[in-house]
């Protein structure tokens, strides 16, 4: 039974994390993500110190803050003080989180959260802490927060669907319409903090952005169409989680871990033989088409 | 430099004087008919700056409905920037933009603008319909599902650029002449009376900018009007009705017989002889039509 939860809250994280990732990644975003997944740290822990409990959803609000925070200072020394969009990212989010550290550091005897399971997580950890209500078992904490927080990103998402598709193509010819392209890149970061937030107790501020980034990006070398690479981005979530589990057990290792390099495996696969981009594409299919055919 | 620029800003005032007083010569016989006098756009005191550099100087513009414009000059002479500067989507120091006389909030849904097609990345996982479809979306229909109808002007739009088989096809698999047509298809079903496109002609083979030519004229035809900014200047004058030159300040707008003489070419050129001496092998191929006056 806890080999059932704790692969079903992998799943949930890896389709939480995927289905904004594909977002990230159109729009070429995936440091952001980076970024906006260790800046939330100051946030939560400002949070749990006035709420002091860690399932409190105060605890979101501040990681939100944080999140959009870090994005409009990113653009900020980007846009006003002319710094490279890399430097910026580099600056920002390691100012958040070196802050957010030194905050747990000075805190430790106030706050139970400790910088290692900030950084790893652990998902193993996710059978233990239960909703108990009166004497019955409602089932891990983790798992409730994470599948509530998969549907209403899911909600947003199908509700904002055609905005982002826009915007994240072309968001000139957004702006031509009158679409308020900021507003929608913001709905997006405070979307991606939230899901930062839910996740990284069970698979820490690191590998969250590998949920975030690599089942998007192996979705895209084979997509021609979005919703394709929606799909292909939840199937090989999930076969990164149950997958990733049994590696775990199999190798003795940290399960976020195993999630993740099964993730990757399906990256290099997908790298390697994807009719598109591929690498040995050359040797497995026969040409079919010349992208550049005279009409 | 300084003078040949505050001479010419003085011809420009000088010829506008004189446009603006033959204008009202037509008004005050009532020759001047609705349709051509009512302009597309009218742009007054337009002033745009990048990093404290301006982009764009005092421009004071008005482009006539129904024709094909061509909006012309060197390099970083503010040619794009001044078409984003019409469609709104860049902070402007000063100056308004009017559309048939109203403010961009209100005309926004005549409006159809159609970007580099550099400025999008097209190994993004759409297909033709997909993008053409774009050109249904509304700022207020952007929660809703498209309907038939829209369906149906997507697919005649596309059939318009003669994409109709490559329509399922991904846009990374496509020509830069046949991503061109997207875009302009994604235009078409937009169903506006203005068109502002930014280069549609790079990296296009000649078919298709035979074809697009074709098409732009068809538009201009049923009453559209269409802006392009250009960078060929030796294809410029086949191609436009009324040019407008460009070099940071209006150098001259009106019809291309007009716009294109050996002075106005000099003060937007400058010094540049390659190009003025390719000018004069166009000038001297348009004798004939240069010594007419343009058929109104």
């Amino acid at each position: 039974m806890d080999a059932l939860y704790i692969i079903l809250t992998g799943t949930l994280v890896a389709w939480l994390c995927g289905i904004l990732g594909v977002f990230i990644v159109l729009r070429k975003l995936s440091m952001l993500g980076d970024a906006i997944s260790h800046a939330v740290l100051p946030g939560i822990v400002i949070a749990y110190l006035i709420s002091g409990d860690r399932s409190s959803p105060l605890l979101f609000i501040g990681a939100a803050l944080f999140g959009v925070a870090v994005t409009v200072l990113i653009e900020l020394l980007n846009k006003k003080a002319s710094m490279q969009s890399d430097a910026s990212v580099g600056t920002s989010f390691t100012l958040f989180f070196s802050v957010g550290i030194v905050l747990v550091s000075l805190l430790a005897s106030r706050v139970d959260i400790d910088a290692d399971c900030v950084l790893h997580g652990e998902i193993g950890l996710v059978p233990f802490d239960r909703i108990n209500r009166g004497g019955v078992d409602f089932g891990p904490r983790q798992l409730w927060v994470i599948g509530i927080s998969f549907l209403v990103v899911g909600l947003v998402l199908l509700w904002a669907y055609k905005g982002l598709y826009l915007t994240s193509f072309n968001s000139e010819f957004a702006a031509s319409l009158g679409v308020g392209i900021t507003s929608w890149h913001y709905l997006l970061m405070s979307s991606v903090s939230l899901a930062t937030v839910v996740s990284f107790e069970a698979v820490g501020a690191i590998l969250v952005v590998g949920f975030l980034v690599i089942p998007p990006a192996s979705a895209w070398l084979w997509s021609r169409r979005l919703n394709e690479m929606i799909i292909l981005t939840l199937i090989m979530g999930f076969i990164s989680a149950v997958a990733g589990y049994f590696l775990a057990v199999l190798l003795d290792s940290s399960i976020a871990a195993t999630m993740c390099v099964v993730a990757l495996i399906q990256f290099i696969i997908s790298f390697l033989v994807n009719p598109r981009h591929g690498v040995l594409k050359k040797w497995i299919y026969k040409p079919q088409y010349s992208p550049h055919k005279p009409m | 430099m300084n003078q040949s620029v505050f001479s010419s800003s003085k011809v420009q005032k000088k010829s506008e004087f004189v446009g603006s007083l033959r204008h009202t010569f037509e008004i005050m016989e009532g020759k001047s008919k609705m349709s051509s006098a009512e302009n597309a756009i009218e742009i007054e005191n337009l002033m745009v700056s990048y990093h404290h550099k301006p982009v764009l100087w005092d421009i004071q513009l008005s482009l006539p409905a129904g024709q094909i414009i061509g909006i012309i000059g060197p390099n970083g002479s503010g040619k794009t920037t001044l078409l984003k500067s019409i469609m709104g989507l860049l902070p402007l120091d000063s100056g308004t933009v009017r559309f048939f006389g109203k403010p961009i909030k209100e005309v926004r849904g005549r409006l159809s603008y159609v970007p580099q097609r550099e400025s999008v990345d097209w190994d993004f996982p759409a297909n033709v319909r997909d993008v053409v479809l774009m050109g249904r979306y509304r700022k207020d229909n952007l929660f809703k599902r498209l309907s038939k109808e829209d369906h149906r002007i997507a697919n005649e739009a596309i059939e318009k650029v003669g994409l109709t088989d490559l329509a399922k096809r991904q846009i990374a698999q496509l020509s830069g002449g046949q991503q061109q047509r997207v875009f302009i298809a994604r235009a078409l079903a937009q169903q506006a009376d203005i068109y502002l496109m930014d280069e549609p002609f790079v990296g296009v083979d000649a078919a298709t900018e035979d074809a697009i030519l074709k098409l732009l004229a068809e538009m201009r035809d049923e009453g559209k009007t269409v802006i392009i900014v250009h960078h060929d200047l030796q294809t410029a004058y086949s191609t436009f009705d009324w040019v407008v030159l460009l070099r940071t300040r209006l150098i001259a707008s009106g019809p291309k017989s007009e716009v294109f003489t050996a002075k106005n070419l000099q003060n937007a050129y400058g010094g540049k002889l390659s190009i003025l001496s390719r000018l004069g092998d166009i000038l001297s191929e348009e004798e004939i039509e240069l010594g007419k006056k343009e058929p109104s």
